[in-house]
């Protein structure tokens, strides 16, 4: 797994988020964080990542829509939703459309890697 | 009773006939057994008064002039108990006296004897007609009132299914509540203890880490022990009519509702003025409250307003108890304001318009009191209002 790559996290538990990040910070050095949707697109359009893993519900901008706007302007970007298991209706569309790879809370730490494994060698199946 | 054309009412009369003279007593006994149905005899006013009580006659005829009680002072005597009883008098006396007397005790006919068969049989007739009429008013009226115990019933029976209805939708958003709060800690709790393996496998555990690890787990299952704690005290299924404080009720559902409204930008406020208590079943206050927080919620909907809050008031003015729910979404529409009260009137999609319904009835039937709804300048404005338990003192 390529150690370097450049990840955007966005996620509204505070919690949550921090357990994450002490996981993910373990293996990648390259963690860039969000609180909401409109947090993390703004960091998407700064720092241009090459993986964005995002919860769905969130205050100000849901995970869905802020990767529908980042994807009006980015084909290539890499992208990861995590969804509660009564989403998983809401996720189907999403999945079709413009988000490959979800996974689904709570987030088993194997199946997020190997998501991430899949999804960045994506354009080499 | 099931139609009122089925009401026959019974036809059969019985007559008390007086006399003490044998021969006569004898021919007219022939000629009414030949009228009426039971035909019962006294030869005197004081056998007459037996025979009274024993048979309940539904008329009398009796003479006048008879050995051990004559017939006026036997009429007296049943007066006392009897004051429609139809009484026919024979009498071989054309007095005044007597007639007056007779009058005064409200006697039907004064037949002079000799007494004519046609005539004595044209009055029985009168009476029995109007005996008759009466019987089937009265069994029309049974009919009515059995009508209205049955209506009644159904209605109530209705209602306490909306009751039960509305309870069930309740613990189905009161469980909803539990799963949306229960939801995060959980997956805190589960990435926690995934982490454990994983510095385990990088070789990074250190006492440090799994004090921390102990603190932040315990943590999390203590919130969401107490969030069940705060479930289980609000939640009460019991029917005990008592005297509770109106702000220990309140108190309960904002322990309960707080924290998760916050998460959904509602923020829910309580003033406590003047505290008061109220008799009946704490449990239906608490509907009707819930109720009204709720609907006001629902009124959110849609709305991405940041300073979204409710606010509950509870304060004695005037010497009555009051609870007041507001919030800042906007208002009812005028033109419904009047209907909002109303069984199955709803605005919302999934409202099966029984909510207000029911927390007008509780409010009007169990606890006496009246609720109001008017709009305020930013939003509906919900004043509840209580006559005070003779209990309560600390009013100002």
């Amino acid at each position: 797994m390529d150690h370097n790559i450049k990840i955007l996290y966005v996620e509204d538990e505070k919690d949550i988020r921090d357990q994450l990040i002490e996981i993910l910070s373990l293996d990648f050095e390259n963690i860039l964080v969000a609180s909401n949707g409109q947090e993390g697109l703004d960091m998407f359009n700064q720092h241009q990542p090459d993986l964005i893993i995002s919860d769905i519900q969130m205050p100000r901008m849901d995970g869905l829509s802020m990767c529908e706007k980042i994807r009006e302007c980015n084909t290539d970007v890499k992208m990861i939703l995590m969804t509660a298991f009564n989403e998983k209706s809401f996720i189907n569309k999403a999945k079709d459309q413009y988000v490959k790879y979800y996974i689904t809370k709570p987030i088993d730490i194997n199946k997020l890697y190997t998501c991430i494994h899949k999804c960045l060698h994506d354009e080499d199946d | 009773m099931n139609s009122p054309d089925k009401i026959k009412p019974n036809t059969n009369f019985t007559v008390l006939y007086v006399e003490d003279q044998k021969d006569i007593q004898e021919e007219f006994q022939d000629i009414l057994s030949l009228l009426i149905d039971k035909l019962v005899i006294a030869s005197n006013g004081k056998e007459g008064l037996e025979k009274y009580q024993e048979a309940l006659p539904d008329i009398i005829i009796t003479d006048i002039q008879m050995p051990l009680m004559n017939g006026l002072n036997m009429i007296k005597e049943i007066r006392r108990n009897d004051k429609d009883i139809p009484i026919i008098v024979t009498s071989a006396f054309n007095e005044s006296t007597y007639l007056l007397q007779a009058i005064e005790l409200g006697i039907e006919h004064y037949l002079l004897k000799p007494v004519m068969l046609d005539q004595l049989q044209q009055r029985l007739q009168s009476i029995t007609t109007r005996l008759m009429q009466k019987r089937e008013l009265e069994l029309y009226q049974l009919y009515l009132e059995d009508r209205v115990v049955e209506e009644m019933a159904i209605r109530e029976e209705k209602e306490s299914l909306l009751i039960q209805q509305n309870k069930a939708a309740e613990v189905g958003q009161m469980v909803s509540v539990i799963a949306h709060q229960w939801k995060q800690p959980l997956h805190y709790l589960y990435l926690l203890i995934e982490d454990l393996g994983i510095e385990f496998d990088y070789q990074t555990l250190s006492k440090e880490y799994i004090q921390d690890f102990i603190k932040k787990g315990t943590d999390r299952i203590n919130f969401l022990s107490k969030t069940m704690d705060n479930f289980l005290s609000f939640y009460k299924n019991s029917t005990e009519i008592k005297s509770f404080s109106v702000n220990q009720v309140t108190q309960e559902i904002f322990m309960f509702l707080q924290d998760p409204y916050k998460t959904q930008g509602i923020s829910l406020n309580i003033h406590v003025n003047n505290d008061f208590s109220l008799t009946g079943i704490e449990n239906e206050l608490q509907q009707v409250i819930l109720n009204l927080i709720n609907n006001a919620k629902e009124a959110f909907k849609g709305q991405k307003r940041a300073d979204a809050n409710i606010t509950v008031t509870i304060d004695i003015e005037n010497g009555l108890g009051m609870i007041k729910v507001e919030d800042n979404a906007g208002g009812i529409d005028e033109t419904i304001l009047n209907n909002i009260f109303d069984l199955e009137f709803t605005t919302k999609k999934e409202g099966n318009g029984i909510g207000l319904y029911l927390v007008k009835k509780i409010v009007n039937q169990r606890f006496k009191g009246k609720i109001d709804i008017s709009n305020s300048e930013v939003g509906a404005y919900f004043i509840l209002k209580f006559t005070l338990d003779t209990g309560n003192s600390n009013g100002s």
